[in-house]
């Protein structure tokens, strides 16, 4: 395996890329790559398909640095939801779904505890035990709404409860995540 | 309004998990630029989510490296390629200068002109038939001049907004799902008069018109249907609007809606 960059902060990251786009977009992938892979495997699961995702996802980084704007949000939750909205799109486009190699949504949620991550090299592992703490339920709610793009009336006929308990479900597994993450 | 329960409502929550309305998005975003609460509730609720996104971290193939990097530097290549060549025609724009060239050659028909009057009297058909095209050559040199002058003047226009210091820029960039959308809002604080440039929006369909929102406390002022100009770098004059914390672009039917129901393009706070 090639050897990692020193870590850079967001700032530096986004200057680099605008300046120095191949450099900066070597670091970028070194830094992020198995965040936004990740999040890509678990949306469309097949892995050729999210390879190309891979590469259209940092595409389209490049391409839209200069319209990020620092004050709205981090740089990270630009790129993961540029990374879920592409891969949410391809999961719905028909040519997607008509292909055999998709599974059917419902059995890919509940999949969620077959990880094929080798979970990446920055200090993670700890977080992800953490995020662990969380109820099947609620880890499955966030998955449905967040990952899937389900509606949440979606989500309640798929997990067959009350729309009133999707809500309530979404508040208290936010709730819950951020006294995980708050430590 | 009370912002906690606004933010105990479970909104925001929907908000950052990309469930909300396009209504909704409108409203919390305006909030989000007053209130500092929501904005950092909000914040507080996409780093949750994102420390959860990690938990499915998986590393690429090692390939995946190379073929992205060499992907980015392709492509950057091409694109230094175009902005080169754009350079060269917009230089061999300017030194072709078609004013000049069309005076001269006026120049030199009425040269020619009066030596065939006073050299060549009897050669009066002719001299006739030459103040026929030099009349066809002042009649295109003045229309090409009228053209120029009507350019100028929107130039001008636009450029007495820009410099007018009561009038506020604001840049209205695109959402995550539209990402190179891009617009620019002038918008006159004394005046209130509000004028829009469209940088980049895709082509409506036939059906569906783009329409301007005002933000103020959250909640949207229509300020206007957009009548998509030929050309792009033209001002196009909205609805006067008394106060604004935020503008934003969603598409509509035609004739557009009291209250935005169409998918969200652009936004920028002021």
């Amino acid at each position: 395996m090639e050897a990692v960059n020193k870590i850079l902060p967001e700032d530096e990251l986004v200057g680099l890329i605008k300046n120095e786009p191949s450099t900066g977009i070597a670091h970028l992938y070194d830094q992020y790559s198995p965040a936004l892979f990740g999040i890509i495997t678990k949306i469309v699961e097949e892995q050729e398909t999210a390879e190309d995702l891979l590469q259209e996802v940092f595409v389209k980084i490049w391409k839209n640095i200069q319209s990020y704007d620092k004050s709205k949000g981090k740089l990270f939750t630009w790129m993961l939801n540029i990374a879920r909205n592409s891969a949410i799109d391809k999961l719905r486009s028909k040519d997607y779904q008509k292909s055999d190699k998709v599974q059917s949504i419902d059995k890919s949620v509940y999949n969620i505890n077959k990880t094929h991550s080798i979970t990446n090299n920055i200090d993670h592992i700890g977080l992800a035990k953490f995020v662990e703490q969380l109820k099947p339920e609620h880890q499955t709610i966030i998955d449905l709404l967040y990952f899937k793009g389900y509606t949440q009336s979606e989500a309640a006929e798929e997990l067959a409860i009350p729309l009133g308990t999707v809500k309530t479900r979404v508040k208290i597994a936010i709730t819950q995540l951020k006294k995980i993450t708050g430590l | 309004m009370n912002i906690e329960e606004y933010i105990s409502s479970g909104i925001l929550e929907s908000y950052v998990l990309g469930i909300t309305s396009e209504q909704e998005n409108m409203e919390i975003e305006g909030l989000a630029v007053q209130y500092s609460e929501i904005k950092s509730e909000i914040k507080s609720i996409e780093q949750a989510l994102n420390t959860y996104s990690l938990k499915y971290s998986a590393t690429p193939p090692a390939y995946m490296k190379d073929k992205i990097v060499s992907t980015i530097e392709t492509l950057e290549e091409t694109k230094h390629r175009r902005d080169d060549e754009k350079m060269v025609n917009i230089k061999s724009q300017k030194s072709f200068d078609y004013k000049v060239l069309l005076i001269a050659a006026s120049v030199l028909l009425l040269i020619t002109a009066s030596f065939y009057i006073n050299r060549l009297s009897e050669k009066m058909n002719s001299l006739k038939d030459i103040v026929a095209s030099l009349a066809v050559a002042n009649d295109s040199l003045s229309q090409t001049l009228y053209a120029q002058h009507s350019k100028q003047q929107q130039t001008e226009k636009s450029l007495a907004l820009l410099k007018n210091p009561m009038n506020k820029m604001v840049e209205l960039k695109g959402l995550p799902k539209k990402p190179d959308s891009k617009a620019m809002i002038i918008w006159n604080t004394a005046s209130k008069e509000v004028y829009v440039e469209i940088e980049n929006l895709p082509p409506p369909p036939d059906n569906m018109q783009y329409q301007l929102w005002a933000l103020m406390d959250g909640k949207p002022i229509d300020a206007g249907m957009i009548e998509l100009p030929k050309d792009s770098s033209e001002m196009i004059k909205m609805k006067s609007i008394e106060q604004a914390q935020a503008f934003a672009i969603t598409l509509e039917k035609k004739g557009g809606n009291p209250s935005p129901q169409g998918e969200m393009y652009v936004m920028g706070s002021i």
